[in-house]
């Protein structure tokens, strides 16, 4: 391991105040090998929980290394275990009775509720246990991007709520084609946004304009025929949950409530001149839907799901310097067919993205603060679940269709002390010993000089001044001198003592909700 | 529709450059108590139309507040509070109109309503009424009136103070959040103990300094906040006895922080609980119990500020997202409508009666009503004649200019402006029975109506259809597999509105089906299960 000297480490900081006009708009790659603070900006980017012998081990690699692995590591990951309820099929409580009614009532409950709540721990666990791999947040991406409340007027099942998570999962960097061709009949998108109740009888256009407007174009980039056409076009597909009433949660068309008219949208005929079946109907309506919306405006959905990525990865709140990249970007989408891979390794490999003028400037989620610190700590992770409820991001459960704002709406005069206050509460959770296990098990932790780095590449966005290191590596030492540290160390309660009041001047730290 | 609109500015996409060159000062030191009812309060139990026959015989047969224990206010207008509001301290809300300090406001609302909770939570908060449906509404009224006013002299208060937990999107402005949010003071000043408190200075690249000082700030701001809220509660104290109940809390805190010096100019406080779509109940039901504690919390907060002394400083208003159809749906509830009642209540107020009684506006549609004031004047007004900014300014934060209520505005100071539009007009309703535009045509309505069928499970063929319908029409039932595939007609018949019981024959052996009820040209499903 490469032990920075503190002139190295100091000299990271960049003297100058570059503006955003400097920037290098270049996505050619970043080819010189990746130092300290580029491998965490490279892994905070990309995934949620960071450790420093992560960090070690990619110090001196190429972008183009790192990002490879990020991807491979993710491809194997796509298949965890599933949440044990999984295939918890049951009978309709409405069509039983006595007993087993009481208990198929008990079980839809669970189903229903708790369930959604257990799958929102058995995915903060997957998020903890990915290291160097971009699955997770690739799979967080879709989530706010594909936005779909388990508490709407009549819950969402958490059996839908977890296939449509594992869609996400397996096409974590698929083709944004076929992510909107199977969202369109997910079942838990089915019933969000009433794709159930959209019928050739009364067509619903609430998915129709919800496809265009977020998922796909942005507002402005389609007309009300096209949202009334669409959603002719998308009828009669539904979602049952019960085993007497087909295949509990595979969605399904139903026939009958199938518009067989002709409809026009953007200008390309759709006639219902085949046999009506569901493959045909998936093949004839929905496919070639999705295929004109990306044909007839594919620059525009290029560009909608670039600028998406951009903000989610380099900055939330893109300037007109960054413009050239998102075009970019958008030509390698094009280019590649909505194919995401490509754009996304190409992004992450590039120099603009290891532009300096990048590093550090996102706004942490609680899924940042609250996974980044769990990693270390001994915390269950149901209520690490609650705690990132409470902070404003419940898995599975965003504020409405257009998902979380992000950004600086994290960051409030109410929620900056709650966090605080809960990340104390995760911290609080372990005893002195455990703190000092955790400290002493760092790689150079006899030396409070690099405690006091290690930590800080952990949990700040950027190296600090040579002043507020002082401080904060004072806390670990209380106005004893740096080989005092030795003597400190050998006695676990103490040094756990200080550990934790290390975290906390850490966790106070403006820089520690940025990365 | 720009009925009462001067002009149509595009308030959602405007940018604080809108507001060039004009900065405000705070001009007195008058405060404003937002009363938020979320979930949609049903206006029409609220102040009842007690002399209305319809009322207890079409519109809520089952929930409507009897004649005999009404509180009537106006025998001219036919109104009369819901008896709850005579809950607390010298006879309540009740006792606060009687002494000329509650003003009631008929027929609050805005074109193209919106029945979305969060979407017409948003409208009302951010004070802009959208072209359609997704124009994202990203700021709230107050928050863009706090983004060009400064305080004339230094304060360290918080310009707003929110009791809750997520911060409001009417605080939100163009330059970020201009409230403060809080539960508890004591908790918030430990709190905020453990959040970087000094301005740090650094260096580094331009994204992530502009970054770092706005997380900074926000943590400097709950410190210096947090101490001068402590300060005003240790300072402040309370002389009425509240009810132990969230908004009498919340309410109590807010006049002890003014009592305890806080000079902050707009509190806000939530009284959640008011979607009432199943259950609502009459004189001992949820609705019922959510008055009782609104009277209760809104009377003795006036009059302990009129003992504390700061009676002629402090207005309140009440406002909630949208009011209840008029008609009670068939769960003895009622579900989101549009136009609504709603309260102000200080010395400053006019101790009157605004319109007429809501429910005697025009349909809009099948089951919703017009309204008749932009809730919009309300804040206008306040703007204006409260806080006693320029008729420019207050025009800048909304857009446009509105129509006092009624022109002579709720406020005793608020003086008569002949440059203002006049109040919307509602509009004339196609009343012909034939004619699609009629929001009551046949064509337009079912939405309600509520279809149960008994006994299901069925045993053999013979079931009953009860149908709640609210307006005439044929209906047609066919008999289905649960794969849609349809079995045959087995009823089809006009019928006027009203309860029926419909007699079927049902096709099939046992098994589970669906009846598809065709009302006009809308469906109905019901599921039954033949044994």
């Amino acid at each position: 391991m490469g032990i920075i000297s503190r002139r190295n480490f100091f000299d990271s900081l960049l003297e100058s105040t570059r503006s955003r006009l400097d920037i290098n708009a270049n996505l050619d790659e970043y080819t010189q090998p990746l130092s300290r603070l580029q491998v965490q900006h490279l892994l905070r980017r990309t995934t949620f929980s960071l450790s420093n012998s992560i960090i070690d081990k990619y110090v001196g690699k190429t972008a183009g290394f790192v990002v490879d692995e990020l991807f491979t590591n993710a491809d194997a990951a796509i298949n965890p275990s599933p949440p044990f309820f999984h295939n918890d099929h049951i009978k309709n409580p409405g069509n039983l009775s006595g007993k087993q009614r009481e208990e198929a009532d008990a079980k839809r409950n669970l189903l229903f509720g708790e369930y959604n709540y257990v799958l929102g721990e058995w995915w903060v666990t997957l998020m903890k246990k990915d290291t160097v791999s971009v699955l997770e947040k690739m799979v967080l991406f879709w989530h706010d991007h594909f936005a779909t409340q388990f508490q709407s007027c009549d819950n969402i099942p958490a059996i839908s709520m977890y296939r449509q998570n594992d869609l996400f999962r397996k096409n974590y960097a698929g083709n944004l084609r076929n992510l909107l061709e199977q969202l369109t009949i997910d079942g838990a998108m089915l019933k969000y946004l009433n794709g159930n109740l959209n019928i050739s009888a009364s067509p619903n256009e609430n998915y129709a304009r919800e496809l265009m407007e977020l998922f796909s174009l942005g507002v402005g980039n389609y007309t009300e025929q096209d949202v009334r056409e669409a959603s002719k076009i998308l009828t009669g597909w539904k979602v049952n949950y019960f085993l007497d009433e087909g295949t509990p949660y595979k969605p399904y068309l139903n026939i009958a409530e199938f518009d067989k008219s002709t409809k026009i949208f953007m200008g390309e005929v759709f006639a219902v001149n085949y046999e009506v079946n569901e493959q045909n109907v998936f093949k004839n309506s929905i496919q070639k839907l999705i295929d004109v919306i990306l044909s007839k405006k594919g620059e525009v959905a290029a560009k909608f799901i670039s600028n998406k990525l951009y903000q989610y990865f380099v900055y939330a709140n893109p300037q007109k310097a960054d413009a050239s990249v998102i075009d970019q970007m958008a030509k390698l989408v094009t280019d590649n067919n909505f194919e995401l891979k490509p754009v996304l390794k190409r992004l992450l490999k590039s120099q603009h993205f290891f532009d300096d003028l990048n590093v550090g400037a996102q706004v942490k989620s609680p899924a940042e603060t609250v996974i980044g610190m769990l990693k270390h700590l001994k915390y269950p992770d149901r209520w690490a679940r609650n705690i990132m409820a409470t902070l404003g991001l419940e898995l599975f459960n965003p504020p409405n269709v257009a998902g979380w704002k992000g950004y600086r709406s994290w960051i409030s005069t109410k929620t900056l002390p709650t966090t605080v206050y809960y990340i104390k509460e995760i911290i609080n959770n372990n005893t002195n010993t455990e703190l000092a296990n955790w400290a002493l098990s760092i790689e150079g932790s006899g030396d409070v000089q690099i405690l006091t780095e290690r930590y800080i590449e952990l949990f700040l966005a950027r190296p600090v001044s040579e002043d507020r290191f002082k401080k904060f590596k004072n806390v670990f030492l209380s106005g004893a001198p740096d080989y005092e540290w030795y003597e400190i160390i050998k006695n676990k309660d103490q040094t756990g003592q200080r550990v934790r009041s290390f975290l906390f001047e850490i966790i106070k730290a403006p820089e520690y909700f940025l990365f | 529709m720009g009925v009462g609109v001067v002009s149509n500015l595009s308030l959602g996409k405007m940018h604080v450059s809108a507001f060039e060159p004009a900065l405000a000062n705070v001009q007195n030191d008058n405060i404003l108590v937002v009363i938020q009812q979320f979930g949609g309060n049903d206006g029409m139990n609220t102040i009842t139309p007690y002399e209305w026959e319809s009322y207890y015989t079409l519109y809520r047969p089952k929930l409507h507040i009897p004649k005999n224990v009404v509180e009537p206010i106006s025998k001219d207008l036919g109104m009369a509070m819901h008896p709850n509001l005579k809950r607390g301290p010298k006879n309540g809300m009740l006792g606060l109109f009687n002494a000329g300090k509650l003003a009631v406001m008929h027929g609050l609302g805005y074109h193209n309503p919106n029945y979305s909770h969060f979407r017409s939570t948003d409208i009302w908060l951010s004070g802009v009424v959208p072209n359609n449906d997704t124009e994202p509404l990203k700021s709230g009224w107050l928050g863009r009136y706090f983004d060009r006013v400064r305080p004339s002299e230094r304060t360290d208060s918080p310009f707003c103070l929110q009791i809750g937990q997520n911060p409001s999107l009417m605080f939100l402005g163009e330059t970020g959040e201009k409230s403060i949010v809080l539960e508890d003071a004591e908790q918030l000043y430990s709190q905020a103990k453990s959040v970087e408190s000094n301005k740090i200075n650094i260096g580094g690249s331009a994204y992530f300094m502009s970054e770092f000082d706005y997380v900074n700030k926000v943590g400097q701001e709950v410190n210096e906040y947090s101490k001068v809220i402590k300060k005003a509660f240790d300072s402040g104290k309370n002389i009425e006895k509240y009810a132990d109940q969230p908004l009498a809390n919340q309410l109590k805190l807010v006049a002890r922080l003014i009592n305890g010096g806080l000079k902050s100019k707009v509190y806000f406080v939530e009284h959640h609980g008011y979607d009432t779509h199943s259950n609502q109940g009459v004189l001992d039901g949820i609705h019922s119990r959510l008055l009782a504690e609104l009277s209760e919390a809104i009377s003795a907060f006036q009059s302990d500020i009129e003992q504390l002394g700061h009676a002629s400083k402090v207005v309140g208003i009440t406002t909630s997202e949208f009011g209840r159809r008029p008609y009670e749906n068939g769960s003895l509830g009622t579900d989101h409508g549009t136009a609504n009642v709603g309260f102000a209540f200080g010395e400053a107020v006019k101790g009157e009666i605004f319109g007429f009684h809501f429910a005697f506006l025009q349909f809009r549609d099948f089951q919703n009503l017009w309204f008749k004031t932009d809730f919009r004047s309300i804040y206008y007004e306040i703007m204006v004649s409260w806080f006693d900014q320029t008729p420019e300014y207050a025009q800048n934060v909304l857009g446009s200019k509105f129509a006092y209520i009624e022109e002579k505005g709720f406020l005793k100071s608020t003086k008569k402006d002949i440059t203002l539009p006049p109040p919307p007009d509602v509009p004339k309703v196609n009343m012909d029975l034939n004619n699609p535009d009629n929001p009551l045509s046949p064509l337009n309505i079912t939405e309600q109506d509520k279809f149960t069928l008994y006994p299901n499970p069925v045993q053999g063929n013979s079931a009953f259809l009860n149908m709640r319908l609210y307006f005439q029409g044929s209906v047609r039932i066919v008999q289905t597999y649960v794969n849609g595939q349809e079995m045959g007609v087995i009823h089809e018949k006009t019928y006027q509105a009203g309860l029926h019981n419909v007699y079927l024959e049902l096709k099939g052996g046992p098994g589970l089906y669906l009846l598809r009820i065709k009302v006009g040209k809308r469906n109905h499903f019901v599921r039954c299960l033949k044994i």
